[in-house]
């Protein structure tokens, strides 16, 4: 390579590394709870114990836990169900309107063995919240989310520029050498490169999941007016449904049109992520790869038929992959382990890129790519 | 000497197919395939520690030597 060459390269490097630094930081620091959150809310924010049932007890009816969950809240309508298959627990989701403000509204948790309805609660606002609202879109909504977006390619536009620059230093260097006791600078720098090398295709791979998940909204929309409108288009003109039909005989409708699923939540006629007039019910595998993706199955809210069920296309199933890897709750704890030491490695690379960016003027990197090209070539 | 690419980017290498084996291990499979994700993880960030540790350590022996030695 050309010393011009690499010295472009150099300074993609700094600037794309200088533009994102303190939002990576930021990422960095909310992304570290955020690994552990299951955790976290099981200590501060326990769920009550589940009751002992045998394991034969019978199903419970749906309907009757969406009247209970009515009752408790007469003024609110009924938004989603969720039903996560590895969780005791499911959620009814209540709110004033079928459409957000999704802060505007109430969780009804139910035990799914025996039905039995808890206190409903206003939707988490307490310490978790607002670190995943700085760690998603600055409290900004779509902008903050495009804006986190735009710094995750700046991050990735970096680590692909340190790979180049990191060549002609290693030139004559062992790989993981620091070399102490010379200048406190080059042994940071010697240890950028080593920890930037190490965690490269983790810091790769989160940056990338990262930025298809600030894409989340977009491809929701993509897939409403996509997908979504094309299944319900035989209802278009359609009357308003005036009362819901039942959704247990709905949920049996959909398990029964694909037995190796199971149902991982329900949208109502009218929200977002259904039509005016269908149950939509979000179906998941068992095995380890058709677990992370979902397939949707819109039943007649009146009739309590199957009208459609496809598999999402495939920018919705790219998201739904991005989720695991990007959040590392896919392999147990160990896994969040392993993923929040990378996180504190990532941190010390940023600190310790911004510190040789900052004492440069003790030994200009520009002088440094020089000596090393010298010393190489 | 000069180091070629090879030379270079071989531990690297390594390294990055480790990881990337241990970020789709645990997305494929449960039990097993967990545990060969942990340890593709986490043996590279295990091993660079070591040697990492280790060079500063054998540092804290060389250096009261050298300052004993008369000038």
């Amino acid at each position: 390579m050309t010393r011009q060459a690499l010295k472009y390269w150099y300074l993609v490097h700094k600037w794309t590394s200088l533009v994102c630094t303190l939002f990576l930081l930021l990422l960095c620091l909310t992304g570290l709870p955020l690994i552990f959150h299951e955790e976290i809310e099981a200590i501060f924010d326990p769920h009550p114990a589940p009751n002992a049932l045998p394991v034969d007890a019978p199903a419970i009816d749906y309907d009757k836990v969406i009247a209970g969950a009515l009752a408790a809240r007469p003024d609110e309508v009924v938004r989603f169900v969720g039903l996560e298959p590895d969780d005791p627990y499911g959620a009814v989701f209540t709110g004033k309107t079928l459409v957000p403000p999704p802060l505007d509204g109430h969780v009804h948790l139910f035990d799914k063995r025996s039905g039995e309805l808890f206190a409903p609660e206003p939707p988490e606002s307490g310490f978790m919240d607002v670190v995943l609202r700085l760690h998603t879109d600055l409290f900004l909504g779509l902008p903050g989310y495009l804006l986190l977006g735009a710094m995750g390619l700046l991050l990735v536009a970096s680590l692909v520029s340190g790979v180049v620059v990191y060549t002609p230093f290693m030139r004559k260097l062992e790989f993981a050498t620091v070399r102490t006791g010379r200048s406190r600078r080059l042994q940071w720098l010697d240890l950028h490169n080593v920890l930037g090398m190490v965690t490269l295709v983790w810091v790769m791979v989160v940056g990338i999941t990262g930025v298809i998940n600030t894409l989340a909204l977009p491809i929701v929309g993509l897939w409403q007016n996509g997908q979504l409108a094309e299944m319900t288009a035989p209802y278009k003109n359609a009357p308003p449904l005036k009362t819901l039909g039942s959704l247990h005989a709905a949920l049996e409708t959909a398990r029964a049109a694909a037995p190796e699923l199971e149902p991982v939540f329900v949208a109502f006629p009218g929200t977002l992520f259904s039509s005016q007039h269908h149950y939509a019910v979000f179906m998941r595998g068992e095995t380890p790869v058709t677990s992370k993706l979902l397939k949707p199955a819109l039943i007649d809210a009146q009739t309590g038929r199957l009208t459609d069920m496809r598999d999402m296309p495939l920018y919705v199933r790219a998201l739904l992959i991005s989720q695991p890897l990007h959040f590392g709750d896919y392999g147990r704890l160990p896994l969040k382990i392993v993923w929040a030491v990378l996180d504190l490695i990532a941190i010390v690379l940023l600190a310790s890129g911004v510190y040789l960016w900052w004492g440069r003027s003790r030994l200009v990197p520009e002088a440094d790519l020089a000596k090393a090209r010298r010393a190489g070539a | 000497m000069r180091r070629g690419l090879w030379m270079i980017f071989r531990w690297p290498l390594l390294i990055g197919l480790l990881m990337a084996l241990g970020l789709s291990s645990a997305l494929l499979g449960d039990g097993l395939y967990d545990l060969v994700s942990w340890f593709a993880l986490g043996l590279p960030l295990i091993i660079v520690g070591g040697v990492l540790g280790g060079r500063q350590k054998r540092r804290g022996h060389r250096m009261p030597k050298e300052h004993s030695i008369p000038l």
